[in-house]
């Protein structure tokens, strides 16, 4: 016999499976007919991206090649911060610290991206025009910087967690043996948690993919194959959002809209499962078998 | 008899309770203590604080003194790192590292700078032998450690404390999470093994301090009620609460 609330819990879960996959049917279902238009081969290979043009380019390369500079100049920016500021929370300040410290952090995660976009507009694009003498300030680096600062918390505090929640009796192990405190980090703790440090990484990095208001403000939008980090780009989460609302509905640009959608939605689901992937081989590595 | 360690009016406390309530008494060298008791009555307390691992706990702090080598290790300014190089300790749960044999072994020593390879390798030949593991892990020495039994984790723990060549070896009841069979191959390794370090061993297994201990504290309440030998302790204590601890009567 089932409670009720058994029965409520049951519903919401099947309901809300029910709803993803719906929007990836409603994802696809509004792509494919582009290809009755526009040969596949263009959609993922074209090197044009100009929608409005007459003939239209629908080549979604440069928008992929732009999310993948950000994207991988954004990790490489926000893992190791991320990672030296846990660092610093669990080894090196006072424990009451440690809980303002977590404090802010959530609090910080849960600012509106629009806030940073605001802040990178305002002020990180003017000073590297003015006072750097870079072309632009809306570019990959500006962008990268903006989408760093919002996705830091998230991993920071989950790395965090995952030291403090670190097997007490391995680390007295250590510290028994001489190790101080660095040492026990270093040798036992952190060889321990690679594969949670690695799907943190990789959730970080699908954070940072679908990150849409950023870099919509402070990217500069120029669908181009950026060749330097001072040069402004367009990914492909802003395109929908700066050309959706212009775009007429049944239009091959419309299906194109849902094709990147489509795109972005296939990469952050492969970013999750090599995460995934990565996080169990390490720990079948630390098992038993 | 030698002195390893003196405990001078040792008191303790976490937080406003207090554990421990003057202790004092000295473990000679060289021998084996076994420290009994009742549950919560201190004894592991007792050991974690002779190698500082209470000070983990902020609202831990503790009176009176350990003297060690002519050195109260509850000094502030007495170097924990290389306290715990001196006077080892091996815990309840066996708790080798997610690594090799091997790595187990040298980690003491890797931590106190030593790398040379014939030294290391040396070292854990040794220590394995001490712990009589080393017949049966020597062709597999880059096996991660967990898939070695639970009494094999056990004195894989013993030869890891012991390859930093300690002074003393503190064990908090390390045969209670093991089989009795594994358990009396700990016991034989003790044995030899205090003919060259002192060995200070918690347990709440009379039977066990009976087999392998030269001198048995006898702790109850956060006091310590009698130390001696243990034959003297065990046949004919002198205090009624040792005795009626000893025949069951509580605990």
């Amino acid at each position: 016999m089932k409670s009720k609330i058994d029965l409520l819990i049951l519903i919401s879960g099947w309901i809300s499976v029910a709803i993803i996959v719906a929007i990836t049917f409603f994802l696809f279902y509004n792509w494919f007919p582009l290809f009755k238009t526009t040969n596949p081969i263009e959609f993922f290979f074209g090197t044009l991206w100009y929608p409005t043009a007459v003939p239209p380019f629908y080549g979604i390369l440069p928008l992929l090649d732009a999310t993948l500079w950000i994207s991988t100049l954004a990790i490489l920016i926000t893992f190791p911060s991320a990672f030296v500021l846990a660092v610093f929370m669990t080894h090196v300040v006072p424990k009451r610290m440690q809980y303002i410290l977590k404090v802010f952090l959530e609090i910080f995660s849960s600012m509106p991206s629009v806030i940073l976009g605001l802040i990178g507009l305002s002020i990180v694009a003017p000073y590297f025009q003015n006072t750097l003498n870079m072309d632009t300030g809306q570019n990959i680096l500006n962008a990268a910087l903006m989408l760093s600062l919002i996705t830091i918390p998230m991993p920071t505090s989950m790395m965090e967690d995952f030291i403090n929640a670190f097997p007490p009796e391995q680390k007295e192990g250590a510290e028994a043996l001489g190790a101080n405190k660095f040492e026990t980090l270093t040798k036992v703790i952190l060889p321990g948690l690679k594969g949670p440090f690695a799907s943190i990484a990789m959730l970080s990095l699908g954070r940072i993919f679908g990150e849409t208001m950023i870099v919509l403000m402070v990217a500069g939008n120029a669908a181009i194959f950026p060749t330097s980090i001072f040069q402004p780009a367009r990914v492909l989460s802003a395109t929908i959002a700066s050309e959706m609302g212009e775009t007429p509905v049944d239009t091959p640009h419309f299906y194109a809209l849902f094709g990147i959608g489509a795109v972005l939605f296939i990469l952050t689901f492969l970013i999750n499962v090599v995460g995934e992937i990565v996080r169990i081989k390490y720990e079948r590595q630390m098992m038993k078998e | 008899m030698d002195v390893e360690l003196k405990i001078e009016n040792l008191s303790v406390y976490f937080g406003q309770k207090q554990i421990l309530d003057s202790i004092s008494f000295e473990i000679p060298t060289k021998s084996i203590t076994a420290i009994i008791g009742p549950s919560g009555c201190g004894k592991s307390t007792f050991l974690r604080t002779i190698n500082r691992m209470n000070d983990r706990f902020d609202d831990f702090h503790s009176k009176g003194s350990i003297i060690f080598d002519g050195k109260d290790v509850l000094s502030a300014d007495y170097p924990v790192e290389e306290l715990r190089r001196k006077i080892g300790m091996v815990f309840q749960k066996p708790n080798p590292f997610p690594k090799s044999i091997y790595e187990n072994v040298v980690f003491g020593l890797k931590i106190h700078g030593v790398k040379e390879r014939s030294v290391l390798d040396e070292v854990v030949k040794s220590s394995l032998e001490a712990a009589s593991l080393y017949e049966q892990v020597k062709d597999k020495l880059s096996m991660n450690a967990y898939k070695l039994s639970g009494g094999q984790q056990q004195r894989l723990c013993i030869a890891r404390a012991l390859a930093v060549k300690p002074e003393i070896l503190l064990l908090d009841e390390p045969t209670s999470a093991i089989d009795p069979l594994a358990a009396k191959q700990i016991e034989e390794v003790l044995e030899q093994i205090s003919k060259e370090i002192t060995i200070l061993i918690v347990t709440h297994n009379i039977q066990q301090a009976a087999r392998i201990a030269d001198y048995i504290a006898f702790f109850y309440m956060g006091k310590l009620v009698e130390f001696g030998k243990a034959e003297k302790l065990l046949n004919a204590p002198d205090e009624k609460l040792t005795d009626d601890y000893l025949t069951g009567m509580y605990g």
